[in-house]
């Protein structure tokens, strides 16, 4: 009896201890799709809370840090306790999107002395503190917080505010009298011109315009959104870490940070996808089995000057089974003879869509047979018509899926411009033709393609059309094909379709680089790799490539990686049935702090992630 | 428009009025884009620049061929003329106006029909008087309309690019009040020329009030 109470007595403490020990990561909502996990989080002690604030993860929760309670405070000084996790967080649901971060409290009034604006509002579940300050949300436990905002889906809010917009007999918003499309924003002041409209002659106007519904809406769903997220995190405990083992398991790793992208739910709550979800549910419903297993699970490591992210894409053993056909291949040597030594970034993606189109037939077809639908059953039926009539090793030799990219700096190139000449006499003017340049980035492009007598016809076909298509001596040129300023060239192998701009490709390099084709350590590390391989001279590549070319996902990751350098390298493992893995390697030179280049590496992966 | 003021590279303005001794006129606008066609060519190839939508060339197309017929309908205004150069980017505005006072409200009223985003106030600036031999010639203050601002990095671009105002009359002009104007040889044309990026920063550095001899001569 003794003992029973005694082992008792044990699992109590043991009990105790646990519920004390509550940690960041079990803060962390369930909806949050995109998971960075930094554990060792004493890399960013010395880190000043005003460089962390100009983060694009922070992007959504930082008005608050901008206040100046922040300035000249590090992440030591707002009382994080750096023997927990700081766990960034980003999720998507169909109506709204989460974002925020939970992380380890030492000292609760130091952490005050920095979220100096929020407000007690209320205990949650008899043991959380919750505390507000505009949109964000701050919840304390004993030794853990967390900082969240929940933001309604633009889409959702819209769907919803036209809605009452319309039944209410108001016509188009943005159309003008003349039936053009306005693309007004959202005013800054509603009333702008008249706050006496609401108290005119003492009549109450109630009648609010789009934009005052929209807020409405906006400002309803948000509280809801944002009850709900706290009320099921905190009453209910479904956090992340208590409803997905593959999360819980993935912080066990040893590493500086982890990482989890359930790319199932990004693919399920796409907006782009309501049509297809709305018309074939059912189908939707198989495809999201299809995807079921499909996540992303990385580890960050800090090695000396480098960090490295190796990342496990899994999937299940059907799309696993299409990826094997798809993307175990043998290295395509053809391409590697148009690859320049000096090429400051290129990229290899050497996959067979033959194989994996055999493969996608087998299993996604049985779905779509799956609809009685008649238009769906209409689509299938010409898909097998197709797959039958046509001759599908011509097309899959002409193209066959497999490309390489390189970009080889920049060409100045001539462009007229027009200038005016004035006359002294009575400054009368005159237009003249003067030639100046301008800077374009320079690339080549190739696909795999064993069919060079179709890319000629074709390009017969259009020279025809056009003059800007000529025959040149073992290649074409399509005059001003590239922003109306300079040529490209197009030229076909026995092996590769070629799109280049790269006069001196086509100049002296036609048959290829030869000896001055990419050698050494990045030919090797290229042929050690799986179906992607991509090597990027962050310094050479950022101060020559013409940022206006990038979208602005793209740009913004650059541009925190501008008076950075070192090198990126990307590549694939051959794929499994469950999974593929892709490094990435980020090597910073000199002395780098490696806190900052790691939140670099995460915020970058944030932006490309969300 | 919107692109032209996001874009902020090497622009080239110029406005050219000629006066009839009656006070109505000819008015040339040009806005030469020609140094920055491949810059443009590029932003217009995306969908989006800073979170702006950029418009299609054929948004851009359809509202030149709007404002020029918006403008022909204005009263006092005739002769409208369009001339658009897609590929270098330079557009041209000519018409002929009755006074100075229909030219100003056509202008301003074809502009707000045609750019939703210019408020009343920003549009409704007083940029052009005359009284028989006194005018007075200022510019739109850019840097308070509600477009887009420029970026810093493109500031030195901005300073190559080049505002030119031209005012011309019959009569000969006896002065005027902006020490950096020129008058031409024949003392029928003021030249005012100042950098984009000083009219940006100081629409006032374009004000001029210049004095027409009206006896005739």
């Amino acid at each position: 009896m003794l003992r029973i109470k005694f082992r008792l007595f044990v699992v109590f403490i043991f009990l105790l201890f646990s519920v004390e020990a509550q940690q960041s990561e079990m803060l962390v909502p369930k909806e949050a799709s995109t998971v960075f996990s930094i554990n060792n989080i004493n890399l960013l002690k010395k880190m000043s809370l005003d460089k962390l604030v100009t983060y694009d993860f922070m992007e959504e929760i930082h008005q608050e840090l901008f206040d100046g309670s922040t300035s000249g405070k590090t992440l030591k000084d707002a009382g994080l306790d750096f023997d927990q996790r700081l766990n960034i967080f980003y999720g998507k649901t169909e109506a709204f999107e989460v974002t925020g971060f939970s992380f380890g409290v030492k000292d609760k009034i130091a952490l005050f002395e920095v979220f100096d604006d929020f407000e007690f509002e209320e205990v949650v579940s008899g043991k959380f503190e919750r505390y507000a300050s505009f949109f964000n949300t701050l919840i304390i436990d004993k030794n853990s917080g967390l900082l969240i905002r929940v933001q309604p889906q633009d889409d959702y809010v819209t769907t919803l505010a036209d809605s009452i917009w319309y039944s209410r007999g108001n016509d188009n918003p943005f159309a003008d009298d003349y039936g053009f499309f306005t693309f007004e924003d959202e005013p800054t002041e509603f009333y702008d011109e008249g706050m006496d409209k609401l108290y005119d002659d003492h009549i109450y106007d109630v009648e609010k315009n789009y934009w005052e519904i929209r807020d409405s809406v906006l400002v309803e769903l948000q509280l809801k959104n944002l009850d709900d997220v706290i009320h099921d995190l905190l009453n209910n405990g479904n956090s992340l870490y208590s409803r997905d083992k593959r999360f819980a398991n993935q912080l066990t790793h040893e590493s500086e940070g982890v990482f989890y992208l359930d790319n199932s739910r990004n693919i399920t709550n796409e907006q782009g996808l309501w049509y297809f979800q709305t018309m074939y549910p059912i189908m939707n419903d198989d495809l999201k089995a299809l995807y079921a297993e499909n996540i992303m699970l990385g580890d960050l490591t800090i090695d000396s000057n480098e960090i490295n992210f190796q990342m496990n894409a899994n999937y299940g053993e059907d799309l696993g089974s299409i990826y094997t056909e798809m993307n175990n291949n043998r290295l395509n040597k053809h391409f590697l003879k148009y690859i320049p030594e000096y090429s400051p970034a290129f990229m290899v993606y050497n996959i067979d869509i033959r194989k994996a189109y055999d493969q996608a037939f087998d299993i996604v077809l049985p779905l779509l047979k799956s609809q009685r639908n008649m238009d769906m059953v209409m689509n299938v039926l010409a898909i097998q018509l197709i797959d039958q009539l046509v001759d599908k090793k011509s097309f899959f030799n002409a193209y066959k899926g497999g490309m390489f990219a390189t970009f080889n700096g920049v060409e100045k190139v001539k462009i007229n411009k027009v200038e005016y000449i004035y006359d002294e006499e009575n400054f009368d003017y005159s237009e003249i033709e003067t030639e100046s340049d301008e800077e374009i980035p320079v690339f080549t492009i190739g696909f795999a393609s064993e069919r060079p007598d179709l890319c000629e016809m074709v390009l017969e076909d259009f020279s025809r059309l056009t003059s800007r298509v000529q025959k040149m001596n073992g290649y074409w040129k399509v005059k001003d094909a590239i922003l109306d300023a300079t040529p490209v060239y197009i030229f076909c192998t026995n092996k590769i379709f070629m799109i280049s701009n790269d006069i001196s490709l086509i100049d002296a390099n036609l048959k290829g680089y030869g000896n001055r084709s990419i050698s050494g350590k990045r030919l090797k590390s290229l042929k050690k790799s799986g179906f992607l391989y991509a090597n990027i001279d962050i310094d050479e590549t950022i101060e020559k490539f013409p940022l206006g070319f990038l979208d602005e996902k793209q740009k913004r990751v650059t541009e925190r990686l501008q008076n950075q350098s070192g090198l990126f390298e990307l590549s694939s493992s051959d794929s499994e049935l469950d999974h593929t893995t892709y490094t990435l390697r980020y090597g910073f030179e000199g002395e780098g702090d490696p806190g900052i280049q790691l939140l670099n590496m995460i915020n970058s992966l944030y932006i490309l992630s969300k | 428009m919107l692109i032209f003021f996001v874009l902020s590279s090497c622009i080239e303005i110029l406005d050219d009025i000629t006066f009839n001794k009656d006070g109505s006129g000819t008015f040339r606008y040009t806005l030469n884009l020609s140094s920055s066609q491949v810059k443009i060519n590029s932003i217009l190839a995306l969908d989006s620049l800073d979170g702006k939508k950029v418009p299609s060339l054929e948004d851009i197309q359809e509202r030149f061929v709007f404002f020029s017929e918006y403008l022909a309908s204005q009263e006092g205004i005739y002769n409208v003329q369009i001339d658009t150069n897609y590929s270098k980017h330079i557009y041209k505005v000519k018409c002929d106006f009755t006074n100075v006072f229909a030219l100003q409200s056509g202008f301003q009223n074809s502009f707000q029909a045609t750019i939703k985003q210019l408020e009343t106030e920003e549009m409704s600036y007083d940029w052009i008087r005359w009284n028989g031999n006194v005018i007075i010639r200022k510019v739109p203050d850019i840097d308070k309309m509600s477009l887009p601002s420029f970026k810093s990095e493109d500031t030195d671009l901005l300073k190559k690019g080049n505002y030119t105002s031209i005012t011309r009359f019959e009569n000969l002009i006896d002065s005027c009040d902006n020490p950096n104007a020129n008058l031409s040889k024949n003392h029928k044309a003021v030249m005012l020329r100042k950098s984009i990026f000083d009219v940006i920063n100081n629409h006032q550095v374009m004000d001029n009030i210049i004095y027409v001899d009206s006896t005739g001569k």
